[in-house]
Protein backbone atom coordinates (compact mmCIF):
# COMPACT_ATOMS: atom_id res chain seq x y z
CA UNK A 1 0.00 0.00 0.00
CA UNK A 2 1.45 3.44 -1.03
CA UNK A 3 0.92 5.72 1.96
CA UNK A 4 0.07 8.62 0.40
CA UNK A 5 -2.76 7.17 -1.28
CA UNK A 6 -4.39 6.51 2.29
CA UNK A 7 -3.60 10.04 3.28
CA UNK A 8 -5.48 11.86 0.73
CA UNK A 9 -8.33 8.99 0.52
CA UNK A 10 -8.97 9.76 3.89
CA UNK A 11 -8.97 13.64 3.82
CA UNK A 12 -10.96 13.81 0.64
CA UNK A 13 -13.77 11.83 2.71
CA UNK A 14 -13.92 13.47 5.49
CA UNK A 15 -14.05 17.18 3.28
CA UNK A 16 -16.99 15.67 1.83
CA UNK A 17 -18.76 16.76 4.62
CA UNK A 18 -20.00 20.19 4.49
CA UNK A 19 -19.00 21.39 7.67
CA UNK A 20 -15.05 19.69 7.65
CA UNK A 21 -14.91 21.02 3.46
CA UNK A 22 -11.89 23.25 4.92
CA UNK A 23 -10.41 20.76 7.01
CA UNK A 24 -6.70 20.29 7.62
CA UNK A 25 -4.85 17.30 8.68
CA UNK A 26 -4.43 18.29 12.09
CA UNK A 27 -7.46 20.18 13.58
CA UNK A 28 -9.59 18.26 15.78
CA UNK A 29 -12.72 17.74 13.96
CA UNK A 30 -14.90 16.76 16.86
CA UNK A 31 -14.14 20.68 17.68
CA UNK A 32 -16.50 21.65 14.13
CA UNK A 33 -19.14 19.57 15.65
CA UNK A 34 -18.69 16.48 14.29
CA UNK A 35 -21.29 13.83 16.25
CA UNK A 36 -20.16 10.10 16.81
CA UNK A 37 -22.25 8.67 14.28
CA UNK A 38 -20.61 11.10 11.57
CA UNK A 39 -17.06 9.39 12.80
CA UNK A 40 -19.16 5.90 12.01
CA UNK A 41 -20.30 7.10 8.92
CA UNK A 42 -16.55 7.99 7.66
CA UNK A 43 -15.65 4.93 9.28
CA UNK A 44 -17.47 2.92 7.13
CA UNK A 45 -17.00 4.71 3.82
CA UNK A 46 -13.20 4.55 4.18
CA UNK A 47 -13.26 1.15 5.17
CA UNK A 48 -14.84 0.23 2.17
CA UNK A 49 -11.96 2.23 -0.10
CA UNK A 50 -9.23 0.74 1.90
CA UNK A 51 -10.27 -2.43 2.48
CA UNK A 52 -8.93 -2.07 5.93
CA UNK A 53 -10.57 -2.93 9.36
CA UNK A 54 -10.17 -0.96 12.34
CA UNK A 55 -11.98 -0.10 15.79
CA UNK A 56 -14.27 3.03 16.22
CA UNK A 57 -12.75 3.85 20.08
CA UNK A 58 -9.23 3.59 18.35
CA UNK A 59 -10.28 5.98 16.01
CA UNK A 60 -12.42 8.29 18.39
CA UNK A 61 -9.71 8.53 20.49
CA UNK A 62 -8.00 9.80 17.15
CA UNK A 63 -9.26 12.99 16.05
CA UNK A 64 -7.63 14.40 13.30
CA UNK A 65 -6.97 13.23 9.61
CA UNK A 66 -3.43 12.78 10.50
CA UNK A 67 -4.10 10.07 13.54
CA UNK A 68 -6.80 8.36 11.02
CA UNK A 69 -3.92 7.88 8.38
CA UNK A 70 -1.56 6.46 11.25
CA UNK A 71 -4.15 3.76 12.52
CA UNK A 72 -5.10 2.69 8.77
CA UNK A 73 -1.60 2.91 7.77
CA UNK A 74 -0.49 0.75 10.95
CA UNK A 75 -3.17 -1.86 10.15
CA UNK A 76 -2.02 -2.18 6.70
CA UNK A 77 1.60 -2.89 7.72
CA UNK A 78 0.22 -5.33 10.84
CA UNK A 79 -1.46 -7.39 7.15
CA UNK A 80 1.62 -7.03 4.87
CA UNK A 81 3.33 -8.60 8.18
CA UNK A 82 1.04 -11.44 8.62
CA UNK A 83 0.63 -12.39 5.01
CA UNK A 84 4.74 -12.33 4.22
CA UNK A 85 5.07 -14.38 7.28
CA UNK A 86 2.43 -17.18 6.08
CA UNK B 1 -46.90 -22.74 37.93
CA UNK B 2 -50.22 -21.41 38.84
CA UNK B 3 -50.88 -18.04 36.70
CA UNK B 4 -50.71 -15.80 40.06
CA UNK B 5 -47.39 -16.76 40.24
CA UNK B 6 -46.11 -15.72 37.15
CA UNK B 7 -46.73 -11.79 37.61
CA UNK B 8 -42.96 -10.60 38.06
CA UNK B 9 -39.94 -10.55 35.92
CA UNK B 10 -37.88 -13.14 38.27
CA UNK B 11 -40.64 -15.78 38.92
CA UNK B 12 -41.28 -16.15 35.39
CA UNK B 13 -36.99 -16.55 34.53
CA UNK B 14 -37.10 -18.80 37.67
CA UNK B 15 -40.12 -20.60 36.17
CA UNK B 16 -38.27 -21.04 32.45
CA UNK B 17 -34.67 -21.91 33.96
CA UNK B 18 -36.75 -24.95 36.02
CA UNK B 19 -38.64 -25.49 32.51
CA UNK B 20 -35.29 -25.63 30.33
CA UNK B 21 -32.42 -25.50 32.78
CA UNK B 22 -30.05 -26.29 29.62
CA UNK B 23 -31.31 -23.42 27.62
CA UNK B 24 -28.74 -21.57 26.39
CA UNK B 25 -30.22 -17.83 28.18
CA UNK B 26 -26.54 -15.90 27.60
CA UNK B 27 -23.88 -16.12 25.01
CA UNK B 28 -20.98 -13.67 25.30
CA UNK B 29 -17.75 -13.20 23.79
CA UNK B 30 -17.92 -17.20 23.51
CA UNK B 31 -18.63 -17.53 27.19
CA UNK B 32 -22.15 -19.77 27.23
CA UNK B 33 -24.36 -19.25 30.51
CA UNK B 34 -27.07 -21.50 30.72
CA UNK B 35 -30.83 -21.21 32.34
CA UNK B 36 -29.79 -22.95 35.32
CA UNK B 37 -26.31 -21.16 35.75
CA UNK B 38 -27.71 -17.62 35.19
CA UNK B 39 -30.50 -18.68 37.92
CA UNK B 40 -27.86 -20.19 40.29
CA UNK B 41 -25.48 -17.26 40.02
CA UNK B 42 -28.31 -14.60 40.54
CA UNK B 43 -29.47 -16.32 43.53
CA UNK B 44 -25.87 -16.53 44.94
CA UNK B 45 -25.56 -12.63 44.60
CA UNK B 46 -29.24 -12.04 45.82
CA UNK B 47 -28.68 -13.91 49.04
CA UNK B 48 -25.53 -11.23 49.36
CA UNK B 49 -27.32 -8.28 48.71
CA UNK B 50 -30.12 -10.04 51.34
CA UNK B 51 -27.00 -9.72 53.55
CA UNK B 52 -25.81 -6.21 53.19
CA UNK B 53 -29.51 -5.13 53.98
CA UNK B 54 -31.24 -4.81 50.40
CA UNK B 55 -35.17 -5.27 50.66
CA UNK B 56 -38.28 -5.32 49.05
CA UNK B 57 -38.63 -1.52 47.70
CA UNK B 58 -35.63 -0.19 47.85
CA UNK B 59 -33.36 1.13 44.10
CA UNK B 60 -30.13 -0.45 43.70
CA UNK B 61 -28.25 0.79 41.11
CA UNK B 62 -25.80 -0.91 38.72
CA UNK B 63 -23.54 0.89 36.74
CA UNK B 64 -21.93 -1.54 33.92
CA UNK B 65 -21.82 -1.97 30.06
CA UNK B 66 -22.92 -4.87 28.36
CA UNK B 67 -21.80 -7.85 30.22
CA UNK B 68 -23.03 -11.78 31.89
CA UNK B 69 -22.56 -9.57 35.11
CA UNK B 70 -25.10 -7.12 34.28
CA UNK B 71 -27.74 -9.44 33.59
CA UNK B 72 -27.04 -11.12 36.79
CA UNK B 73 -26.99 -8.07 39.17
CA UNK B 74 -30.71 -7.35 37.49
CA UNK B 75 -32.42 -11.07 38.43
CA UNK B 76 -30.48 -10.38 41.82
CA UNK B 77 -31.95 -7.63 42.76
CA UNK B 78 -35.50 -8.27 41.45
CA UNK B 79 -35.21 -11.52 43.43
CA UNK B 80 -34.56 -9.22 46.75
CA UNK B 81 -37.78 -7.71 45.85
CA UNK B 82 -35.82 -4.33 45.19
CA UNK B 83 -35.97 -2.34 41.43
CA UNK B 84 -32.41 -1.79 39.55
CA UNK B 85 -31.29 1.38 38.33
CA UNK B 86 -28.96 1.40 35.23
CA UNK B 87 -26.68 4.09 35.64
CA UNK B 88 -24.17 5.54 32.53
CA UNK B 89 -20.73 5.55 33.67
CA UNK B 90 -19.77 7.64 31.15
CA UNK B 91 -22.16 10.41 31.94
CA UNK B 92 -20.93 13.50 34.20
CA UNK B 93 -20.66 12.43 37.63
CA UNK B 94 -22.60 15.44 38.96
CA UNK B 95 -25.92 14.34 36.73
CA UNK B 96 -25.40 10.30 37.90
CA UNK B 97 -25.18 11.77 41.69
CA UNK B 98 -27.97 13.47 41.22
CA UNK B 99 -30.11 10.75 39.96
CA UNK B 100 -28.37 8.19 42.89
CA UNK B 101 -29.64 10.76 45.17
CA UNK B 102 -32.95 11.29 43.53
CA UNK B 103 -33.92 7.76 43.95
CA UNK B 104 -31.94 7.38 47.45
CA UNK B 105 -29.82 4.64 46.38
CA UNK B 106 -28.08 2.89 49.21
CA UNK B 107 -26.17 0.43 46.93
CA UNK B 108 -24.47 0.04 44.03
CA UNK B 109 -22.70 -2.78 41.88
CA UNK B 110 -20.15 -1.45 39.38
CA UNK B 111 -17.77 -3.26 37.13
CA UNK B 112 -14.65 -1.22 38.44
CA UNK B 113 -14.16 1.56 41.36
CA UNK B 114 -14.67 4.63 38.26
CA UNK B 115 -18.12 4.96 40.03
CA UNK B 116 -16.47 6.34 43.49
CA UNK B 117 -16.43 9.57 41.31
CA UNK B 118 -20.08 9.63 42.15
CA UNK B 119 -21.01 7.15 44.59
CA UNK B 120 -19.90 9.08 47.92
CA UNK B 121 -21.62 7.74 51.12
CA UNK B 122 -23.05 4.32 48.88
CA UNK B 123 -22.29 0.84 49.81
CA UNK B 124 -20.63 -0.21 46.57
CA UNK B 125 -19.73 -4.05 44.97
CA UNK B 126 -16.71 -3.82 42.40
CA UNK B 127 -17.22 -6.83 39.87
CA UNK B 128 -13.43 -7.06 39.33
CA UNK B 129 -12.85 -7.54 43.09
CA UNK B 130 -15.42 -10.33 43.76
CA UNK B 131 -16.33 -14.16 43.04
CA UNK B 132 -19.81 -12.84 43.49
CA UNK B 133 -20.59 -13.42 40.53
CA UNK B 134 -19.26 -16.47 39.54
CA UNK B 135 -20.30 -18.58 42.49
CA UNK B 136 -23.98 -20.67 42.52
CA UNK B 137 -26.48 -21.17 44.78
CA UNK B 138 -29.44 -23.59 44.42
CA UNK B 139 -31.93 -22.52 45.88
CA UNK B 140 -33.11 -19.08 47.43
CA UNK B 141 -36.61 -18.20 48.32
CA UNK B 142 -36.87 -14.68 46.13
CA UNK B 143 -39.25 -12.41 47.24
CA UNK B 144 -42.80 -12.98 45.92
CA UNK B 145 -43.38 -9.05 44.30
CA UNK B 146 -46.64 -8.34 43.30
CA UNK B 147 -47.62 -7.07 39.85
CA UNK B 148 -47.32 -3.02 41.16
CA UNK B 149 -44.07 -3.48 42.64
CA UNK B 150 -41.07 -1.60 40.68
CA UNK B 151 -38.79 -3.46 38.79
CA UNK B 152 -36.82 -0.69 37.37
CA UNK B 153 -35.58 2.95 37.37
CA UNK B 154 -34.90 4.99 34.08
CA UNK B 155 -33.88 8.17 33.93
CA UNK B 156 -35.19 10.78 30.70
CA UNK B 157 -34.07 14.21 30.15
CA UNK B 158 -36.96 16.32 31.18
CA UNK B 159 -38.11 19.32 28.96
CA UNK B 160 -37.55 21.51 32.23
CA UNK B 161 -34.38 20.18 32.12
CA UNK B 162 -33.49 17.69 35.56
CA UNK B 163 -33.63 14.27 34.75
CA UNK B 164 -37.26 12.34 35.68
CA UNK B 165 -37.08 9.04 37.10
CA UNK B 166 -39.20 6.73 35.34
CA UNK B 167 -40.29 3.66 38.07
CA UNK B 168 -41.99 0.75 35.87
CA UNK B 169 -43.41 -2.02 37.45
CA UNK B 170 -43.04 -6.22 37.04
CA UNK B 171 -46.91 -5.97 35.14
CA UNK B 172 -45.57 -3.36 32.11
CA UNK B 173 -42.27 -5.23 31.55
CA UNK B 174 -44.65 -8.58 31.22
CA UNK B 175 -46.95 -7.00 29.34
CA UNK B 176 -44.48 -5.78 26.74
CA UNK B 177 -42.25 -9.20 26.26
CA UNK B 178 -44.92 -12.07 26.36
CA UNK B 179 -47.39 -13.16 24.70
CA UNK B 180 -48.11 -9.72 22.64
CA UNK B 181 -49.02 -9.55 19.06
CA UNK B 182 -46.49 -7.45 17.18
CA UNK B 183 -43.19 -10.27 17.50
CA UNK B 184 -43.40 -13.87 18.62
CA UNK B 185 -40.10 -14.47 20.43
CA UNK B 186 -39.03 -18.10 19.91
CA UNK B 187 -37.05 -20.43 22.02
CA UNK B 188 -34.54 -20.37 19.23
CA UNK B 189 -34.32 -16.43 18.75
CA UNK B 190 -31.19 -14.98 20.03
CA UNK B 191 -31.24 -11.01 20.62
CA UNK B 192 -28.27 -8.95 20.60
CA UNK B 193 -28.25 -6.63 23.69
CA UNK B 194 -27.39 -3.34 21.91
CA UNK B 195 -28.99 -0.26 23.26
CA UNK B 196 -26.89 0.89 26.50
CA UNK B 197 -28.91 -0.52 29.50
CA UNK B 198 -29.73 3.11 30.69
CA UNK B 199 -31.86 3.26 27.61
CA UNK B 200 -35.55 1.54 27.51
CA UNK B 201 -35.21 0.04 24.70
CA UNK B 202 -32.68 -2.81 26.68
CA UNK B 203 -35.82 -3.60 28.13
CA UNK B 204 -37.30 -5.17 25.69
CA UNK B 205 -34.02 -6.73 24.06
CA UNK B 206 -32.61 -8.34 27.85
CA UNK B 207 -36.55 -9.43 28.98
CA UNK B 208 -37.08 -10.25 25.54
CA UNK B 209 -35.06 -12.79 25.62
CA UNK B 210 -34.87 -14.15 29.02
CA UNK B 211 -38.60 -14.37 29.68
CA UNK B 212 -39.31 -16.22 26.41
CA UNK B 213 -36.40 -19.46 26.75
CA UNK B 214 -34.28 -17.34 24.03
CA UNK B 215 -30.89 -16.35 24.36
CA UNK B 216 -29.69 -12.57 25.15
CA UNK B 217 -26.58 -11.75 23.36
CA UNK B 218 -24.77 -8.77 25.29
CA UNK B 219 -22.44 -6.15 22.69
CA UNK B 220 -19.40 -6.96 22.96
CA UNK B 221 -17.93 -3.28 21.63
CA UNK B 222 -17.54 -0.58 24.10
CA UNK B 223 -18.50 1.82 21.61
CA UNK B 224 -20.93 2.05 18.24
CA UNK B 225 -18.77 0.30 16.30
CA UNK B 226 -19.56 -0.59 12.96
CA UNK B 227 -17.49 -3.80 13.05
CA UNK B 228 -17.99 -5.18 16.07
CA UNK B 229 -22.05 -4.68 15.57
CA UNK B 230 -21.62 -7.37 12.42
CA UNK B 231 -19.19 -10.17 13.66
CA UNK B 232 -21.42 -9.46 17.28
CA UNK B 233 -24.52 -10.45 14.75
CA UNK B 234 -22.86 -13.08 12.71
CA UNK B 235 -20.74 -14.86 14.93
CA UNK B 236 -24.06 -15.59 17.30
CA UNK B 237 -26.34 -15.59 14.52
CA UNK B 238 -28.28 -13.36 16.11
CA UNK B 239 -32.02 -13.24 14.79
CA UNK B 240 -33.44 -9.88 16.50
CA UNK B 241 -32.09 -6.57 16.47
CA UNK B 242 -33.10 -3.08 17.69
CA UNK B 243 -31.82 0.01 16.33
CA UNK B 244 -32.38 3.55 16.86
CA UNK B 245 -33.23 5.27 13.88
CA UNK B 246 -30.36 7.29 12.90
CA UNK B 247 -28.28 4.49 13.21
CA UNK B 248 -30.90 2.61 11.24
CA UNK B 249 -30.70 4.85 8.51
CA UNK B 250 -26.82 5.19 8.67
CA UNK B 251 -26.22 0.95 8.70
CA UNK B 252 -28.88 0.62 5.98
CA UNK B 253 -27.41 2.90 3.88
CA UNK B 254 -23.98 2.37 4.39
CA UNK B 255 -23.51 -1.22 5.39
CA UNK B 256 -26.45 -2.95 4.94
CA UNK B 257 -24.43 -6.50 4.91
CA UNK B 258 -24.50 -6.13 8.39
CA UNK B 259 -28.01 -6.67 8.66
CA UNK B 260 -28.19 -10.03 7.27
CA UNK B 261 -28.91 -12.69 9.60
CA UNK B 262 -31.46 -10.95 11.30
CA UNK B 263 -35.28 -12.09 11.15
CA UNK B 264 -36.87 -9.23 12.80
CA UNK B 265 -35.44 -5.42 12.82
CA UNK B 266 -37.17 -3.41 15.20
CA UNK B 267 -35.97 0.30 14.92
CA UNK B 268 -38.00 3.54 16.00
CA UNK B 269 -37.05 6.08 18.40
CA UNK B 270 -37.54 9.00 15.46
CA UNK B 271 -39.28 9.29 12.35
CA UNK B 272 -37.83 6.37 9.92
CA UNK B 273 -37.34 7.21 6.55
CA UNK B 274 -39.77 4.54 4.60
CA UNK B 275 -36.99 4.62 1.75
CA UNK B 276 -34.42 2.49 3.80
CA UNK B 277 -36.98 0.64 5.11
CA UNK B 278 -37.74 -0.52 1.49
CA UNK B 279 -34.26 -1.05 1.36
CA UNK B 280 -34.18 -3.31 4.02
CA UNK B 281 -37.32 -5.11 2.51
CA UNK B 282 -35.96 -5.54 -1.05
CA UNK B 283 -32.37 -7.01 0.56
CA UNK B 284 -33.78 -9.55 2.67
CA UNK B 285 -36.98 -10.71 1.53
CA UNK B 286 -37.41 -12.63 4.36
CA UNK B 287 -36.88 -10.28 7.14
CA UNK B 288 -39.87 -8.14 9.28
CA UNK B 289 -38.99 -4.30 9.99
CA UNK B 290 -40.87 -3.29 13.07
CA UNK B 291 -41.16 0.47 13.76
CA UNK B 292 -41.67 0.64 17.55
CA UNK B 293 -43.01 3.37 19.15
CA UNK B 294 -43.51 4.37 22.67
CA UNK B 295 -42.08 6.49 25.39
CA UNK B 296 -40.21 5.36 28.81
CA UNK B 297 -43.33 6.17 30.36
CA UNK B 298 -45.32 3.35 28.80
CA UNK B 299 -43.02 0.27 28.64
CA UNK B 300 -40.87 0.72 25.51
CA UNK B 301 -43.36 0.42 23.07
CA UNK B 302 -46.58 1.72 23.03
CA UNK B 303 -47.59 0.87 19.24
CA UNK B 304 -45.76 -1.35 16.70
CA UNK B 305 -46.48 -1.38 12.60
CA UNK B 306 -44.75 -4.26 10.69
CA UNK B 307 -43.41 -4.44 7.55
CA UNK B 308 -42.69 -7.00 5.12
CA UNK B 309 -41.46 -7.75 1.65
CA UNK B 310 -45.72 -7.73 1.06
CA UNK B 311 -46.35 -5.19 2.93
CA UNK B 312 -44.27 -2.14 1.87
CA UNK B 313 -44.14 1.27 3.45
CA UNK B 314 -45.62 3.53 0.68
CA UNK B 315 -45.38 6.86 2.09
CA UNK B 316 -44.70 7.93 5.97
CA UNK B 317 -43.47 4.76 7.95
CA UNK B 318 -46.96 4.95 10.47
CA UNK B 319 -45.99 3.90 14.06
CA UNK B 320 -48.74 1.35 13.64
CA UNK B 321 -51.29 0.01 16.12
CA UNK B 322 -51.31 -0.67 19.93
CA UNK B 323 -49.48 -3.35 21.38
CA UNK B 324 -51.16 -6.10 23.31
CA UNK B 325 -52.52 -4.45 26.62
CA UNK B 326 -52.05 -0.63 25.68
CA UNK B 327 -55.18 1.42 25.30
CA UNK B 328 -55.01 4.65 23.15
CA UNK B 329 -56.93 7.84 23.32
CA UNK B 330 -56.43 10.15 20.58
CA UNK B 331 -58.20 13.79 22.22
CA UNK B 332 -58.06 17.09 22.17
CA UNK B 333 -57.41 20.19 24.07
CA UNK B 334 -61.06 19.55 26.23
CA UNK B 335 -60.41 15.68 26.71
CA UNK B 336 -62.70 15.14 23.57
CA UNK B 337 -62.13 11.93 21.96
CA UNK B 338 -61.28 13.63 18.00
CA UNK B 339 -62.73 12.27 14.57
CA UNK B 340 -61.28 9.13 13.41
CA UNK B 341 -58.38 11.13 10.56
CA UNK B 342 -58.16 13.99 13.04
CA UNK B 343 -54.89 15.05 14.22
CA UNK B 344 -55.15 14.85 18.42
CA UNK B 345 -52.97 14.32 21.26
CA UNK B 346 -51.89 10.63 22.43
CA UNK B 347 -52.85 9.39 26.13
CA UNK B 348 -52.26 5.77 26.55
CA UNK B 349 -53.68 3.86 29.77
CA UNK B 350 -53.46 0.11 30.63
CA UNK B 351 -50.84 -2.53 32.27
CA UNK B 352 -47.60 -0.64 30.11
CA UNK B 353 -48.52 2.50 32.03
CA UNK B 354 -45.25 3.49 34.68
CA UNK B 355 -45.83 4.08 38.55
CA UNK B 356 -44.97 7.32 37.88
CA UNK B 357 -41.90 9.98 37.95
CA UNK B 358 -39.74 9.19 41.61
CA UNK B 359 -39.38 12.91 41.68
CA UNK B 360 -42.92 14.23 42.75
CA UNK B 361 -41.89 17.41 42.43
CA UNK B 362 -41.56 17.01 38.59
CA UNK B 363 -44.69 14.92 38.33
CA UNK B 364 -46.56 17.68 36.19
CA UNK B 365 -49.15 16.58 34.25
CA UNK B 366 -47.99 13.53 32.63
CA UNK B 367 -49.71 11.12 34.70
CA UNK B 368 -53.39 11.54 36.13
CA UNK B 369 -56.41 9.85 36.89
CA UNK B 370 -59.49 10.74 34.50
CA UNK B 371 -62.18 8.47 34.98
CA UNK B 372 -64.23 10.21 31.32
CA UNK B 373 -61.46 8.73 30.00
CA UNK B 374 -60.08 4.99 31.70
CA UNK B 375 -60.63 3.78 34.76
CA UNK B 376 -56.88 3.32 35.16
CA UNK B 377 -53.61 5.94 35.14
CA UNK B 378 -52.81 7.59 32.32
CA UNK B 379 -49.75 9.14 30.53
CA UNK B 380 -49.87 12.06 28.36
CA UNK B 381 -47.40 11.19 25.79
CA UNK B 382 -47.14 14.95 24.11
CA UNK B 383 -47.05 13.39 21.07
CA UNK B 384 -49.56 14.65 18.04
CA UNK B 385 -50.95 11.51 16.15
CA UNK B 386 -53.75 10.48 13.93
CA UNK B 387 -55.57 7.62 12.48
CA UNK B 388 -55.18 6.10 8.94
CA UNK B 389 -57.75 4.37 7.01
CA UNK B 390 -56.39 1.20 8.30
CA UNK B 391 -56.61 2.17 11.78
CA UNK B 392 -52.32 2.56 12.10
CA UNK B 393 -51.55 5.96 13.90
CA UNK B 394 -49.30 8.39 12.11
CA UNK B 395 -46.75 10.69 14.12
CA UNK B 396 -46.94 13.97 13.54
CA UNK B 397 -45.27 15.47 15.77
CA UNK B 398 -44.58 16.90 19.39
CA UNK B 399 -47.01 18.86 20.34
CA UNK B 400 -44.87 21.22 21.60
CA UNK B 401 -43.02 21.77 18.37
CA UNK B 402 -46.05 23.65 16.91
CA UNK B 403 -45.37 27.11 15.31
CA UNK B 404 -47.71 29.57 14.54
CA UNK B 405 -46.71 30.92 10.66
CA UNK B 406 -49.00 33.54 8.76
CA UNK B 407 -51.69 32.94 11.31
CA UNK B 408 -51.30 29.22 10.76
CA UNK B 409 -50.58 26.67 13.75
CA UNK B 410 -48.07 24.37 11.98
CA UNK B 411 -46.20 21.35 13.33
CA UNK B 412 -42.41 21.66 12.47
CA UNK B 413 -42.15 18.04 12.37
CA UNK B 414 -45.11 17.46 9.93
CA UNK B 415 -43.33 19.33 7.01
CA UNK B 416 -40.18 18.01 7.54
CA UNK B 417 -41.83 14.41 7.24
CA UNK B 418 -43.11 15.59 3.84
CA UNK B 419 -39.60 16.69 3.34
CA UNK B 420 -37.72 13.59 3.82
CA UNK B 421 -39.48 11.84 1.31
CA UNK B 422 -38.68 13.90 -1.14
CA UNK B 423 -36.21 12.40 -3.71
CA UNK B 424 -32.40 12.48 -2.97
CA UNK B 425 -33.45 13.91 0.73
CA UNK B 426 -31.78 11.73 3.42
CA UNK B 427 -32.69 14.16 5.93
CA UNK B 428 -33.83 17.16 7.23
CA UNK B 429 -35.26 19.97 10.30
CA UNK B 430 -37.13 22.68 9.56
CA UNK B 431 -37.00 25.61 11.86
CA UNK B 432 -38.37 28.79 11.93
CA UNK B 433 -36.54 32.11 11.86
CA UNK B 434 -37.54 35.81 13.11
CA UNK B 435 -36.74 38.35 10.57
CA UNK B 436 -35.74 42.15 11.80
CA UNK B 437 -39.31 42.75 10.08
CA UNK B 438 -40.93 40.37 12.58
CA UNK B 439 -41.97 37.75 10.28
CA UNK B 440 -41.39 34.54 11.04
CA UNK B 441 -40.53 32.78 7.86
CA UNK B 442 -39.79 29.01 8.02
CA UNK B 443 -36.48 27.78 6.78
CA UNK B 444 -35.57 24.07 6.28
CA UNK B 445 -32.48 22.41 6.53
CA UNK B 446 -31.94 19.32 3.90
CA UNK B 447 -29.27 17.05 3.90
CA UNK B 448 -29.38 15.36 0.36
CA UNK B 449 -27.62 11.86 -1.06
CA UNK B 450 -24.01 12.28 -1.66
CA UNK B 451 -23.12 14.37 -4.50
CA UNK B 452 -26.57 15.08 -5.53
CA UNK B 453 -26.97 18.59 -6.44
CA UNK B 454 -30.81 19.33 -5.36
CA UNK B 455 -33.35 21.35 -7.31
CA UNK B 456 -35.74 23.48 -5.42
CA UNK B 457 -38.13 24.63 -8.07
CA UNK B 458 -39.00 20.70 -7.78
CA UNK B 459 -38.79 20.62 -4.16
CA UNK B 460 -41.08 23.27 -3.73
CA UNK B 461 -43.54 21.78 -6.52
CA UNK B 462 -43.57 18.25 -5.17
CA UNK B 463 -44.60 19.64 -1.58
CA UNK B 464 -47.08 21.92 -3.00
CA UNK B 465 -49.22 18.24 -3.70
CA UNK B 466 -49.17 17.37 -0.20
CA UNK B 467 -49.00 19.75 2.08
CA UNK B 468 -50.82 23.26 2.15
CA UNK B 469 -49.02 26.20 0.88
CA UNK B 470 -48.65 27.83 4.08
CA UNK B 471 -46.61 24.92 5.16
CA UNK B 472 -43.87 25.25 2.33
CA UNK B 473 -40.92 26.48 3.82
CA UNK B 474 -39.31 30.21 2.55
CA UNK B 475 -35.99 29.12 2.42
CA UNK B 476 -33.87 26.20 1.46
CA UNK B 477 -30.64 25.23 2.86
CA UNK B 478 -28.00 22.29 1.79
CA UNK B 479 -26.27 21.05 4.61
CA UNK B 480 -24.51 17.80 4.27
CA UNK B 481 -24.72 17.12 7.45
CA UNK B 482 -27.33 17.95 10.41
CA UNK B 483 -25.81 16.66 13.79
CA UNK B 484 -27.21 13.92 15.83
CA UNK B 485 -27.02 13.42 19.43
CA UNK B 486 -26.44 10.93 21.42
CA UNK B 487 -29.96 9.62 21.39
CA UNK B 488 -29.82 9.80 17.48
CA UNK B 489 -31.81 12.22 16.61
CA UNK B 490 -31.28 15.52 15.13
CA UNK B 491 -29.52 17.75 17.78
CA UNK B 492 -31.52 21.06 17.22
CA UNK B 493 -29.94 22.92 19.94
CA UNK B 494 -26.76 22.44 18.34
CA UNK B 495 -27.61 23.23 15.49
CA UNK B 496 -29.16 26.41 15.90
CA UNK B 497 -26.48 27.46 17.51
CA UNK B 498 -23.89 26.77 14.89
CA UNK B 499 -26.08 28.61 12.18
CA UNK B 500 -26.31 31.62 14.51
CA UNK B 501 -22.56 31.41 15.36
Amino acid sequence: MIEGSISSKILGFFREKEIMKDLTEDEDFFELGVSSLTVVELQIVIEKALGLEVSTSKLMGAPTVKEWVEVYEEKARELSVEESSV
Amino acid sequence: MPPNKMISIHKVFEHLARQSPNGLAIRFSGQDITYKDLNERANYLAKYLQGIGVQHSDIVAIAFSHSAELIISMLAILKCGAAYLPIDDASPASRNKAILETAKVKVIISKDASCNDYSNGLKSLIANESSLFNSNLEEFNSYSSAEDDGAYVMFTSGSTGAPKGVLVPHRAVIRLVRETNYIQIKMSDRILQFAPPSFDASTFEVWGALLNSATLVPYSGTVVDPNVLKSDIRNNEVTILWLTAALFHLVTDKFIEALEPLRVLLAGGDVLNPKYVNKVLDTFPNITVINGYGPTENTTFTCCHLMTLENKPSGNVPIGKAISGTTLHILDDAFNIVESGQVGELYVSGPGVALGYLNEENQGDAFFINKDISPDLIYRTGDLVKENANGELAFIGRKDNQVKIRGYRVSLEEIKTHIVELENVSDALVITKKFSSGDQLLVAHIQTTEGLEPDIKKMKASLELVIPKYMIPDQFVFNSQLPINDNGKIDTRKFLSTIEG
